[in-house]
């Protein structure tokens, strides 16, 4: 490189090695020009250089920057990434998830050596198989041989993919991918499948499931008796061996894995016993003994009951039954009660009985709300105490209760929103926490009583009264007149509603009213109490013993009483019907008597109908014309009618309303057999004649203030 | 005269010197493990080249994105070469090429170009 120079040194040595330092001015030229020359260069060689070296150290800067921002992503990138050469010894560039995953430094480490630390046989396997990846030409069998490595390890309780990459002719990189929450939630999404399966088959067999647990329970408990001393070991071992593999099959067969996973454990011991031969039938029962079999069943049977209901165990040994098999059985009792009234005490213990068997008690019809209860509490944050609706265990629910159960969805709501007071509001008033709510029923045989309270805020009646103003419910007159409980009786009034903001939950008014509708429906009647700051309690009172009692008169079926029952219910119907269903005043309370006399005098329209079954009995009712008009309006909607058709609408409303009221106070489903009703029929004379002398009639009269009605009960 | 063909290497640029075309390339890095054993056939070409030019007018074109001391020091021998025939009236333009981005090739080329006297010395952008 520097040749020109050497010859040029060269050149001046010669000139000085002959001694007589004879150098011309010419050569002296020369070499300050060579020299020159030399500084020149060496000046420009070295700047450059400076200039290089700043670059360079710019360059590495720079790099270093990107290096780190390349680090921190791969850092951050919840992945590991690392490097190694054929021989596995992992480069010194390893991301940080790398030692979250495989420990602390893994430079110089072998990579398969901590990957399989324990299990020599993958970890040769890996490092052969990466071997041959290397010696391998064809990228395609490369790729091939790299997919043969297991993707997937167990490592200090993790579960991490593994990727293989290769990078360059001698350098794998490996992607580590902690992937252990994916596989913990497969795992529990396999175990909801597994657990779907087991109600499946379960549900799907119930008589099966039954069985096969009675079986195992069976056995568990008497698992000692299966090892006959007097036989060798070898037949007990078999013997107990078989059932135990039965049982196993069994219980895979309807998924309970739990119980088959406990079995399969102590078949492979069993066989243990089987292979080592030195075994006697104490070490058959001590094995027996030691294993908990009568637990296994637990944890399989805790998940069915959590899922199905404890209910679905308790189904055992029921039998499904037709509803229409149990009606022919009804009928055919019925019948024979009509025609043998000396054994009617048995007759209506067997009805009873059916009865029970095909619905259920008004205490379970109730059983929902508690939880409803507490729901709703969870939805407006409030803590109420559980609780069970108590009594009314014995009284079967009638089927046409149902819409009345369902209603008192209206009282619990509001128990809960409105009633219960916040925890803050609760605590500054020294209650306690948790906000009480009851349920109660009480059995009076001919009615119940369902009462509903809570220990919340209780209504304020001034806010009522003024709502109920505000509403157009009542005037201000009416208002000084009425008592408090009348005023709290309000709120089962249409349209009021003491809270102000509408809520999903309750607020619109309507609820409370829906609880009246229902409970008129049934000739009910409610009551509301409640104590400021004290709380709320709402009674229900039902009649419900039309049905038993009928079977009661049917034995004395001439007798009197008969009247009573019927009219009753259907008193209360025609009170309710005028009153909430027409929007009529009644002037005063419905006046009760009763005659003998065989005639008796009529309003100018008049229908009846009459009763058969297990009773014998007429319901007339009549009324006033001007009555019968206001009712013909309401019933039309206000339509005119044309002259020449008024009679004939009048004797039909008088029939339509007789049929409303008698159909809707007797109406029982349990009945139809028992009690059959007749189309209504219009009286055209002035008066009843009885059907015999000293029989006794009811007489109701009910004044409206469009008018009087009469009701009439009784054989004519 | 034949035409000076060397392919470049990692460490070696791409050299072709065309003596029909007159034109004269030098691209590509430069810090050869041997410097001197490199640019040796470099040197006699060009000596052999510039006895026997005449009139035309020889581009040589130096586009060098990396090059250590040594290489620098071959290079100023190049341009005293060519500016010594430049001196004897040859017709010859120098084009020292860079990338826009690469301020220090720029650099380089204006540390060169300030001890070139007669011969053309253009910087050129890429």
């Amino acid at each position: 490189m520097l040749s020109r120079e050497e010859k040029l040194i060269e050149e001046y040595e010669n000139i000085l090695s002959k001694d007589d330092f004879s150098i011309g001015e010419q050569e002296l030229n020369k070499l300050l020009k060579g020299y020159k020359k030399t500084y020149k260069q060496l000046n420009k060689i070295i700047k450059i250089s400076d200039l290089q070296q700043v670059e360079l150290k710019d360059l590495s800067e720079s790099l270093n920057v990107k290096t780190q921002k390349t680090r921190s992503l791969l850092d951050n990138a919840d992945q590991g990434f690392l490097s190694f050469t054929h021989d596995c010894i992992i480069d010194e560039e390893y991301s940080r998830e790398c030692i979250k995953l495989l420990g602390n430094s893994l430079a110089g480490k072998n990579f398969a050596n901590i990957l399989y630390p324990d299990d020599q046989k993958s970890n040769i396997f890996l490092q052969e198989t990466l071997e041959n990846v290397l010696n391998e030409k064809d990228p395609m069998i490369k790729e091939v041989m790299l997919s043969l490595l297991p993707d997937e390890v167990i490592l200090n309780r993790r579960a991490i993919k593994v990727d293989y990459k290769i990078v360059s002719a001698d350098k794998f990189m490996v992607v580590l991918t902690n992937i252990t929450k994916e596989r913990i939630l497969e795992k529990k999404i396999k175990q909801e499948q597994e657990i779907l399966k087991m109600i499946v088959a379960v549900v799907s067999d119930p008589d099966q499931f039954y069985e096969l647990k009675d079986d195992f329970i069976s056995f568990a408990d008497n698992k000692s008796s299966f090892i006959n001393d007097n036989l060798p070991f070898s037949v007990n071992l078999s013997e107990i061996y078989r059932d135990i593999h039965t049982f196993k099959g069994s219980f895979s067969q309807i998924r309970m894995q739990v119980t088959a996973h406990e079995l399969h454990a102590l078949e492979t011991k069993l066989s243990e016993l089987k292979r080592g031969g030195e075994y006697s039938n104490t070490d058959l029962s001590l094995l027996l003994d030691e294993s908990n079999i009568n637990q296994w069943m637990d944890k399989d049977l805790a998940i069915i009951g959590e899922i199905l209901g404890k209910e679905f165990f308790e189904k055992q040994h029921k039998l499904v039954v037709d509803d229409k098999f149990m009606f022919n059985i009804e009928d055919k009792i019925t019948q024979l009660l009509h025609s043998d009234t000396r054994h009617i005490t048995t007759y209506e213990t067997i009805l009873s009985e059916i009865n029970k068997a095909r619905g259920i008690s008004v205490n379970q019809a109730l059983s929902s709300y508690p939880k409803l209860c507490q729901d709703i509490a969870k939805i407006t944050d409030k803590v109420i105490f559980d609780f069970k609706v108590t009594g009314g265990e014995d009284v079967l629910m009638p089927l046409h209760f149902k819409p009345f159960i369902k209603s008192l969805v209206h009282l619990f709501r509001n128990a809960v929103d409105h009633g219960i007071e916040d925890l803050e509001t609760r605590l500054i008033n020294d209650k306690s926490e948790k906000g009480l709510i009851s349920c109660h029923v009480e059995d009076h045989s001919e009615y119940i009583k369902i009462i509903i309270s809570d220990d919340g805020a209780g209504i304020d009646v001034d806010r009522l009264k003024g709502k109920a103003l505000q509403a157009g419910i009542v005037d201000q007159n009416k208002l000084l007149v009425m008592t408090n409980n009348e005023v709290l009786n309000l709120i089962f009034h249409e349209g009021l509603s003491t809270n102000e903001a509408v809520s999903q939950l309750s607020g619109r008014g309507i609820g409370m009213n829906v609880v009246k509708v229902e409970v008129e429906k049934l000739s009910g009647q409610l009551d509301v109490e409640s104590q400021m700051g004290k709380g709320t309690s709402v009674t229900l009172k039902i009649p419900i013993a039309i049905y038993g009692n009928l079977i009661n008169i049917a034995a004395n079926s001439r007798d009197n009483i008969t009247i009573e029952y019927i009219l009753s219910p259907v008193i209360n119907r025609v009170t309710s019907f005028l009153q909430s269903d027409m929007g009529f005043n009644l002037n005063r309370q419905a006046i009760f008597t009763y005659t003998t006399m065989q005639k008796v005098g009529l309003k100018k329209f008049t229908s009846y109908i009459h009763i058969s079954g297990l009773v014998e009995v007429s319901v007339c009712m009549s009324f006033d014309q001007f009555l019968l008009d206001k009712l013909l309006e309401e019933l039309n909607h206000g339509h005119k009618v044309l002259q020449e058709e008024l009679l004939e609408y009048r004797q039909s409303v008088s029939m339509e309303v007789l049929n409303i009221i008698i159909g809707n106070a007797l109406f029982n489903p349990y009945d139809h057999s028992i009690l059959k009703i007749t189309s209504p029929n219009i009286i055209e004379h002035d008066e009843l004649t009885t059907e015999g002398a000293n029989e006794k009639i009811a007489h109701v009269i009910i004044d409206t203030e469009y008018g009087e009605m009469q009701v009439l009960v009784g054989r004519f | 005269m034949d035409t000076l063909e060397i392919i470049a290497t990692k460490s070696s640029p791409e050299i072709n010197f065309n003596a029909q075309t007159n034109v004269l390339s030098i691209v590509g890095e430069s810090y050869p493990e041997n410097t001197a054993q490199f640019y040796e056939p470099v040197f006699e070409w060009l000596d052999i080249y510039l006895t026997e030019l005449s009139e035309q007018q020889v581009t040589v074109n130096m586009e060098l994105i990396y090059f250590n001391s040594s290489s620098s020091k071959a290079l100023m021998d190049i341009f005293d070469i060519l500016e010594e025939a430049s001196d004897d009236g040859k017709n010859i333009v120098l084009n020292w090429i860079y990338d826009e981005e690469n301020d220090a090739a720029l650099e380089y080329g204006e540390e060169f170009a300030e001890d070139i006297e007669t011969l053309t010395f253009n910087l050129v952008e890429k």
